[in-house]
């Protein structure tokens, strides 16, 4: 009983070590990809700057989710901390930009 | 649940040993909490460089200053570096606390190399004139990117006095929230870098 446990717990964990690997590579490619975009100076900063946002958004996602074990059960009361704190994080920005100095 | 007494062995360690104490349980969520009002600390600095970054004075701007390859180099030391201490996690979590060592040890030398960066970068800066006071695109700059590398530095002492202080004792269910919490941290410190090299370093660029 107990060793079938542990061979599945066993198999639990190299999975998640795959997906941390191919998040790495995800990851490492996705800041390349930015890079190359914004030196190659041949799009529209207007296009640009979103993009490269959004690039940046989805990397943290990954970080979040499976580096920092967010999807994992049981991890629901502490997405409410980081929406939270997400949320007066990304109020603050806006505040910053549009209202404090302007 | 695991009691104390029990002889923690490879087949009785628990898949999740962070959690498996109530001890361990209420730091899990503390931390958390703390990653919040960090979140919000790192927003207030990004937002004030945002506001300010085009308020470069008779200094340089954004465009003439950074140095890309450099930052390049130093934003992948540092994802790799999430990646071995993900690693660590998963030797601890096998209760190989040998291995576990091991990949800290690499995710510290990754860590030093990108602060050795950093403050090549900084003095760089300096000498072509661009110092903390230069401007208050230069004030907030310094700010926010010192602010970050001191969160490097942090975690650097952190898993130093982990590695040290628990080099003998060997992996117990005391000492694996400690580890767990610590790599969560940095991973933590790596998300805010991937924020910073796309606001600051990436939209520098394009003006």
């Amino acid at each position: 009983m107990n060793d079938k446990k542990n061979t599945l717990n066993k198999q639990k964990l190299n999975k998640e070590l795959k997906i941390q690997l191919l998040v790495f590579i995800v990851t490492l490619l996705l800041t390349v990809l930015a890079f190359v975009a914004v030196a190659s100076e041949k799009f529209a900063p207007t296009f640009i700057a979103p993009f490269i946002v959004t690039l940046a958004v989805v990397q943290v996602i990954f970080q979040l989710y499976y580096f920092m074990h967010l999807k994992d059960k049981g991890n629901k009361e502490i997405s409410i901390f980081l929406y939270g704190g997400l949320l007066i994080g990304v109020l603050t920005v806006i505040a910053c930009l549009f209202i404090v100095w302007l | 649940m695991i009691s104390n007494t029990t002889k923690l062995t490879r087949e009785n360690f628990p898949i999740n040993p962070e959690r498996a104490t109530l001890e361990g349980q209420n730091k899990y969520l503390g931390f958390w909490f703390f990653l919040c009002g960090e979140t919000v600390l790192f927003a207030c600095l990004i937002g004030t460089y945002l506001a300010l970054k085009n308020s470069y004075s008779t200094g340089l701007s954004s465009n003439e200053l950074f140095e890309y390859p450099l930052i390049l180099i130093a934003t992948i030391f540092l994802l790799t570096s999430s990646l071995t201490s993900a690693l660590a996690v998963y030797e601890m979590k096998r209760f190989k606390f040998v291995n576990m060592q091991l990949w800290f040890f690499i995710t510290v030398l990754l860590g030093c190399s990108f602060l050795a960066l950093e403050v090549y970068e900084f003095i760089h800066y300096v000498d072509k004139g661009f110092k903390f006071t230069t401007s208050p695109f230069s004030s907030s700059f310094y700010t926010l990117v010192g602010f970050h590398g001191a969160h490097v530095s942090f975690g650097i002492l952190w898993f130093l006095t982990l590695m040290l202080r628990n080099a003998k004792s060997g992996l117990s269910l005391v000492n694996a929230p400690k580890y767990y919490l610590a790599s969560l941290y940095w991973h933590f410190v790596d998300v805010v870098w991937v924020f910073i090299f796309t606001v600051v370093y990436l939209l520098g660029m394009v003006g």
